[in-house]
């Protein structure tokens, strides 16, 4: 992957294929997740996808991508561990493939200057109505997560499981934050974020480098002085889990939910072995918690587990009967200690290796894909090439797998139930 | 085999019947790495009511197709996703109203995972203790679906526009219904919907066309070829009479549906999705998020940027859905309503906004091709016979007349009907 240094703190990276129909750019604005400024900043995502000066209007701004060929103009917030992200993206169908389409590289390039860098604002703050408005939106969005029973359970696991407030809330911010934002205070963190994010811009299609590199100088993003980031997050082991139950009405299933920690330092190798785990347990349909305790026992119609690389937890998640969680769980907790005893099939390991390559050579085929991984190398300055990686995950053994395993501890559950 | 090439596209469609009526669809992407491939037949929950031949007519519980979808994976001794972990394919499968499709993606073993796929999907197993045990895990899904709010709003106004039909049925059925389902129904419905005359194979990315026929060939000549003519029962549906309903739901801010039910003759045909993208467009000028209707609200706080239409045009089935999420879901009402009965003067003059709609549309519809899984579901294959490329063609060949024709035919008599899920 080449990189341009645009400005210091500025980069660019360009991925020239013709494989795909579509243009795209991407900006990552990246700073220090902080509970101060997670909820300002979803809100800012909110403001710079529906109004600019040039657009003041979300009508303005819808039909402008109509202009631009149906172009899908978005923006949105991440997480990466102890980093936050707001990320804007544009994707256009390519020029070749449609009638006069030769300018829209370079409208797409204005289009999106105008929406980052010349936003709606009076005195030091964001237009009234258009703040007003989105703020609304953006609390409606956030109440609305406690509709989404899974979401919600694993909001409130994530509440009881980390010591540092900084990445207890939710990449879209607090509710009870959101509420107290001025339209003053988020412009702040407006011009603090221009002036010192750090900013990975991609731009992926059949493009031409020295073009792109120009259009980007276009602008004119400021150097700044790298802010201090570590994207990864660690915590000690707790002496006791951390328990929490809620019921709630109207809901007809439970959610168990369990964090547990799984402390592989970042970027070591032992990361293949953690991802072969993971899959092994709960990641896949194949996996020991789906195949056993989904179907055989028929106990969660849901079930599954997530590794969680950047904060060093592993999170498993189940839908079923209030009545089964007891069992669930303690049968979960055996499938575990299985694998920490190295009693599992090998047949189904080199299953679930395959299908780990597989997924992995598939997002080939993705182009946001192939920018997600762009910005996570230049997030983690760690750059692993295909050949490199396949053979990593070829080489992982069952032993590894059990060592990996055994470093699973239970820190904190959150358990959703009916009203009774 | 049939060629059809697209040119402004660069896309070619290779189509092939085999000897048993298996329909073979291919599609080369050679700069991908992926092969995406997905077996279907026509036969989705809407089919209530079938007839082999010239015997009786048979009725079938609401959500079987969604219970054999299911259970054709598993078999005697083994479950059929196994087989495609070995080969390190992605497998699955989905039941909508009109089509049971499975399918998987793999970038390696191309030709032994359609093997798989093919045998799999024709070679049944049903036991009483197979379906009992599904009974459980499918009664489990409905739950789920219960819990889900969006779930619930959608339900809400199909049955209102389209009360004790196939269509307000949940694709999975109910408790009820699928505990009468056993072993010999399950035989019985796969034997008259998935013979080989039934089924359709796509196939996508990066293969072999003339190896994959081979085997496609080969593989087919493992199933008796038997085929028999089967005939879908239509029920006759029933006149919405209910302009307005609630439910009362624990969510955080009521979600609002409303309908549109067009009656009318169905339609077969390319005519469909013509039809559909002709409405879609003219949707899209009337409450699009460039319109002065939409900003209006917008700025009002009434609708957010979950508003959102849909028409939807399955076999005898033709509505016109709304969906958002408000407490001012009745001056909502009154401005859609209003909306629609001015319809004819608020499309006048808009022939400019029609064209470029139209280009943003054809726009939109380029940037879907890049995935694969688009290119063979996304189409209107199963509904129609257009495939994705087509609708793009028929979409270029829309005119504003079109637009106009199709409004009177949608408006003219157009009852407003509203679900409300609050709390």
């Amino acid at each position: 992957m080449k990189k341009y240094r645009i400005n210091s703190g500025v980069n660019l990276v360009i991925l020239p294929t013709t494989q795909f129909k579509t243009l795209h750019i991407a900006v990552d604005f990246v700073a220090p997740a902080l509970t101060s400024n997670i909820s300002a900043r979803s809100l800012l995502s909110y403001l710079m996808a529906v109004s600019a000066r040039r657009y003041p209007t979300q009508q303005d701004v819808a039909q402008k991508t109509i202009d631009l060929y149906g172009a899908q103009y978005q923006t949105d917030v991440y997480r990466f561990g102890q980093t936050h992200h707001l990320r804007v993206t544009m994707q256009l169908p390519a020029p070749d493939y449609v009638s006069d389409g030769s300018n829209l590289l370079v409208s797409a390039f204005d289009f999106l200057k105008d929406m980052m860098f010349d936003p709606l604002v009076g005195e030091q703050k964001f237009d009234d109505d258009v703040f007003a408005k989105e703020k609304q939106s953006l609390i409606n969005e956030l109440e609305s997560i406690s509709d989404d029973k899974s979401r919600y359970a694993i909001s409130q696991l994530r509440n009881i499981t980390y010591d540092v407030p900084n990445l207890q809330s939710s990449s879209a911010g607090d509710i009870d934050l959101v509420k107290n934002l001025t339209s003053e205070s988020v412009y702040t963190t407006y011009k603090n974020m221009i002036t010192n994010d750090l900013v990975n811009i991609v731009v992926l299609g059949d493009v031409n480098d020295s073009e792109v590199a120009s259009l980007v100088s276009g602008w004119s993003v400021p150097a700044r002085r790298l802010p201090f980031l570590q994207p990864f997050y660690r915590q000690a082991l707790r002496p006791a889990t951390v328990e929490k139950e809620k019921h709630l009405q109207d809901i007809n299933q439970a959610m168990l939910t369990l964090a547990m920690h799984l402390d592989v330092p970042p970027l070591d190798k032992q990361r293949f072995a953690a991802m072969v785990m993971n899959a092994l347990l709960g990641g896949s349909p194949l996996s020991k918690l789906f195949m056993n305790v989904r179907e055989k026992a028929s106990l969660a119609y849901s079930i599954y587990s997530k590794w969680q690389y950047d904060t060093g937890f592993l999170l498993i998640a189940a839908g079923l009967d209030a009545d089964k969680v007891a069992q669930t769980e303690k049968m979960i907790h055996q499938e575990i200690l299985a694998m920490q005893n190295g009693d599992f099939d090998e047949k189904v390991v080199a299953s679930i290796k395959k299908s780990l390559i597989n997924d992995y050579l598939s997002q080939q085929d993705s182009p946001n894909s192939q920018i997600e991984i762009a910005f996570s190398r230049l997030l983690t300055g760690s750059e692993t090439s295909e050949f490199e990686w396949i053979k990593q995950v070829q080489a992982v053994t069952s032993n590894d797998i059990a060592l990996v395993a055994q470093k699973l501890q239970i820190q904190s559950r959150f358990i959703l139930l009916p009203k009774e | 085999m049939l060629e059809k090439y697209y040119k402004q596209l660069k896309e070619k469609v290779l189509t092939e019947t085999m000897p048993d009526g298996l329909k073979v669809v291919m599609v080369e992407k050679p700069d991908y790495h992926k092969t995406f491939a997905v077996l279907t037949t026509d036969y989705g929950s809407l089919d209530e009511k079938y007839q082999v031949g010239q015997g009786s007519p048979k009725k079938i519980p609401a959500g079987t197709a969604h219970f054999l979808e299911h259970k054709l994976f598993e078999k005697e001794n083994e479950d059929a996703f196994t087989r495609f972990g070995q080969l390190g394919a992605d497998a699955n499968a989905f039941t909508n109203a009109y089509q049971t499709s499975y399918l998987f993606s793999t970038t390696q073993h191309v030709v032994p995972a359609l093997q798989h796929l093919l045998q799999f999907v024709q070679t049944p197993y049903f036991s009483d203790k197979t379906v009992a045990k599904e009974q459980g895990i499918i009664g489990q899904e409905i739950q789920m679906y219960e819990d889900d709010p969006n779930w619930a709003v959608y339900m809400g106004i199909l049955s209102m526009m389209y009360p004790e039909s196939p269509m307000a049925h949940d694709i999975a059925g109910t408790q009820q219904s699928i505990a009468t389902i056993t072993p010999e129904l399950l035989y019985d419905v796969h034997h008259a919907f998935y013979q080989p005359s039934q089924l359709t194979l796509q196939v996508i990315g990066h293969f072999d066309k003339l190896e994959l026929l081979e085997t496609i060939s080969q593989t087919q000549q493992l199933f008796a070829s038997n085929s028999s003519s089967v005939t879908r029962l239509t029920p006759n549906l029933q006149p919405a009479v209910n302009l307005s309903d609630t439910r009362q739901f624990n969510i955080s801010r009521p979600k609002v549906a409303f309908g549109i039910r067009i009656n009318g003759k169905p339609l077969r045909g390319t005519i469909v999705t013509k039809r559909t993208l002709a409405v879609d467009l003219m949707l899209d000028l009337l409450f699009g998020e460039q319109t002065d209707w939409y900003q209006k609200l917008y700025n009002k706080g009434i609708i957010d940027s979950e508003f959102d239409t849909s028409f939807d045009l399955i076999r005898e089935y033709q509505f016109i859905s709304i969906f958002a999420e408000t407490t001012a879901y009745q001056a909502l009402e009154k401005a859609i309503q209003t909306q629609i009965n001015q319809y004819r003067s608020a499309l006048k003059n808009q022939a400019h906004n029609f064209e470029q709609l139209k280009r943003a549309t054809i726009g939109e519809g380029i940037q879907r091709l890049n995935s694969l899984e688009n290119i063979a579901l996304r189409g209107d294959d199963a509904l129609s016979g257009a495939n994705l490329f087509d609708k793009i063609e028929l979409l270029q060949d829309l005119t504003f007349d079109d637009i106009l024709v199709t409004a009177d035919i949608i408006f003219q008599d157009a009852v407003l009907q509203r679900f409300v899920l609050q709390k």
